[in-house]
């Protein structure tokens, strides 16, 4: 049964999405504020976190941040829930990391199906037939590890998934709607920033061997293939 | 005097060049701000350059000229020398009385001329003639605009924003003088004030959007969830009725207040201005609150000389007086004292609602009366409210021609001020 802490400080709200998110199946904790979802999330280890971004303490933005930031949670999928319906608020969460949104007003039914979208994507990451491998990168979907010359990288969920979406597809342009699409399940309604930004992230990590993920520039982004790189 | 070969010619250029400038840059309103009594600094030297250049001109011309020819040729000159003395004379003026700033380029983006206000919009005691534009403020976007001017005789308005002397917006605006005359002039208008009001009104919507989606939110969530099963839920459907019960009743009472700051803004509440009793209108407002205290176990005191009046509008005062008290009863602890003093202070009357509440720390005091401020979010929804009931109480208090003070200590209390003019 997948964990999920919600991050809500109006208390109607918090316990409709503890009713709904529990007869989903799904084992539920909340807190109020965001220093006592970060205290929580270290303790509970939830799956997912659903996050509302106006907090009576920090912005639900600097709880998304250290989450990704923290070793332990930065695997945490984050799905946030914002009222202020202005896209800047959505995009720039996006490009923090978090995995999805949903506006208020939301209808619960659809919060639901999202969230199980996200949990599912999180467990596709582990699927795969054996370790991935491009020049110095290596990536183990079953450990959830990916290393360069051998040293472990410590990448969020998002760019594990995004690292994974380029391997699988040497040498082949993926537009950023297409990425867009198969790393956040998102249709391309929003910026396609969220990705140059994740991309940019991805290859500071991975350092020289970033150079591997090249821009293709007005479309997107492809994996150098395998034969060039030799 | 001056070493170029045609300089009365020049100067004419860059005026003729600059009317049109001028007029379509700064508009109406800068022109009404025009006195003539503002000649002075560098225009004013300016223009007696101009009057010194016409006088030895004339004088040597008039040596050639016959006796009888003479005089009507001198009146001619003497007409036209008037006439463009008196163009120039409105021009210096006009543009010295601007409030927006303003420079003339050669075609090199060198300044030549400026007014006065430019100074004071770029906060600067430094020679600005004979500098390039990128010297006077750095920021390339304007230096670049002021070349196109220059070059290509293109006109463009850019936003510059300076962070020294103290941060500010400038909306300058470049026009290029004209074809017989290269160079460039250019307007500066200090927009800071208005790019605050700006993000005040995107904070407010934010906030109106924010405050109105959290009832709707929960009343759609839960009447979405009654629909798809829970209402068989005997636990749990009265509850979730009850949420949207009183969810509804939030989001009314939201409209409630947001429609009666927008009549308050808007000026479309007349208040009058009658001989209020005070102690009448008081009593009436306690009575009222009377259960809300009652049910904290509060006692709730009037003290108000029965003679005390003030010129106020009787339901506005006491609309005043409910929200001050309702704030007072929320926020003091079960046990505790609210009061309702009146005195009269020299020529007005003061209504004073005094609590033994938790107090408010002294950084809050002056955010207390801006729209959905919050001194504790979590607190406050607690305790209900919209958040926009000190903005009414204040509109309403202006609105009767007085003043509205607050002090307070945290863990002591607060005592929320309405002085009025007595009767």
């Amino acid at each position: 049964m997948s964990r999920i802490l919600i991050v809500e400080d109006e208390q109607d709200l918090a316990n409709l999405l503890t009713y709904n998110l529990s007869a989903a199946g799904f084992e539920t904790e909340t807190s109020h504020s965001g220093a006592a979802a970060l205290s929580r999330a270290k303790a509970f280890k939830p799956d997912l976190v659903l996050l509302d971004l106006m907090l009576p303490d920090l912005p639900g933005s600097e709880v998304l941040r250290l989450i990704k930031e923290d070793p332990n949670l930065r695997r945490t999928a984050v799905v946030m829930v914002t009222a202020k319906g202005q896209e800047s608020d959505r995009v720039q969460g996006l490009e923090m990391g978090a995995d999805d949104y949903v506006v208020k007003p939301f209808s619960v039914r659809e919060l639901a199906l999202r969230v199980k979208a996200v949990l599912r994507r999180m467990a596709r990451d582990s699927e795969g037939t054996g370790v991935l491998s491009a020049g110095s990168i290596k990536l183990d979907p079953a450990r959830h590890e990916v290393t360069v010359g051998g040293t472990e990288v410590a990448l969020t969920a998002l760019e594990f998934r995004l690292l994974k979406t380029l391997l699988e597809r040497p040498g082949r342009v993926q537009t950023r709607e297409v990425l867009l699409s198969d790393v956040w399940g998102i249709e391309a309604e929003i910026t396609t920033r969220t990705v140059d930004t994740h991309i940019k992230r991805l290859r500071e990590k991975l350092g020289a061997a970033g150079d591997i993920i090249e821009t293709v520039r007005g479309v997107g982004y492809k994996l150098a293939s395998p034969d060039k790189d030799a | 005097m001056n070493d170029s070969p045609h300089p009365r010619r020049i100067l004419f250029l860059l005026l003729a060049a600059l009317l049109p400038g001028l007029a379509a840059s700064i508009g109406a309103g800068a022109i009404a701000n025009v006195s003539t009594g503002l000649l002075a600094g560098g225009l004013a030297a300016f223009v007696s350059f101009i009057i010194a250049l016409f006088s030895e001109s004339d004088a040597a011309r008039a040596v050639t000229l016959t006796e009888e020819a003479g005089d009507a040729r001198q009146r001619a000159v003497a007409e036209e020398r008037d006439g463009a003395l008196l163009e120039v004379q409105t021009l210096a003026a006009a543009i010295e009385g601007m409030d927006e700033g303003m420079w003339i380029t050669d075609s090199n983006g060198v300044v030549l001329r400026h007014n006065e206000a430019l100074r004071t919009i770029l906060g600067t005691d430094q020679e600005l003639v004979g500098q390039r534009p990128l010297f006077l403020v750095r920021r390339t976007e304007l230096h670049d605009a002021v070349l196109r001017a220059c070059r290509e005789g293109v006109p463009s308005t850019v936003e510059v924003s300076m962070d020294a002397p103290r941060s500010k917006t400038l909306e300058v605006h470049i026009v290029p003088l004209g074809a017989s005359l290269p160079g460039s002039a250019a307007v500066f208008r200090d927009v800071t004030e208005r790019k605050r009001l700006e993000r005040v009104r995107q904070d407010f919507v934010a906030n109106v959007s924010h405050e109105l989606r959290t009832p709707i939110a929960a009343i759609l969530g839960y009447a979405e969830t009654l629909r798809s099963g829970a209402l068989s839920d005997a636990k749990h459907a009265p509850q979730m009725v009850e949420i949207i019960h009183r969810q509804s009743e939030r989001l009314g009472e939201l409209v409630s207040d947001l429609l009666e700051l927008s009549r308050l803004d808007a000026g479309e509440r007349p208040l009058s201005a009658t001989k209020v009793l005070l102690e009448e209108v008081a009593r009436q407002a306690s009575e009222a609150m009377e259960p809300s205290a009652a049910a904290k176990r509060l006692s709730l005191q009037l003290r108000i000389p029965p003679d005390l009046s003030a010129r106020a509008d009787p339901k506005a005062l006491e609309q005043v007086l409910l929200n001050l008290l309702d704030n007072a009863i929320k926020y003091t602890p079960e046990g505790g004292t609210v009061e309702l003093v009146g005195e009269r202070v020299g020529d007005r009357a003061q209504l004073s609602v005094k609590d033994t509440g938790l107090g408010i720390e002294a950084r809050h005091l002056p955010r207390l009366f801006e729209r959905f401020y919050r001194v504790d979010r979590g607190r406050s929804r607690e305790m209900g409210g919209t958040g926009l009931g000190l903005s009414i109480v204040r509109h309403l208090v202006h609105g009767m021609e007085g003043e509205l003070r607050v002090a307070s200590q945290l863990g002591v209390g607060s005592t929320f001020t309405v002085l009025l003019p007595a009767a």
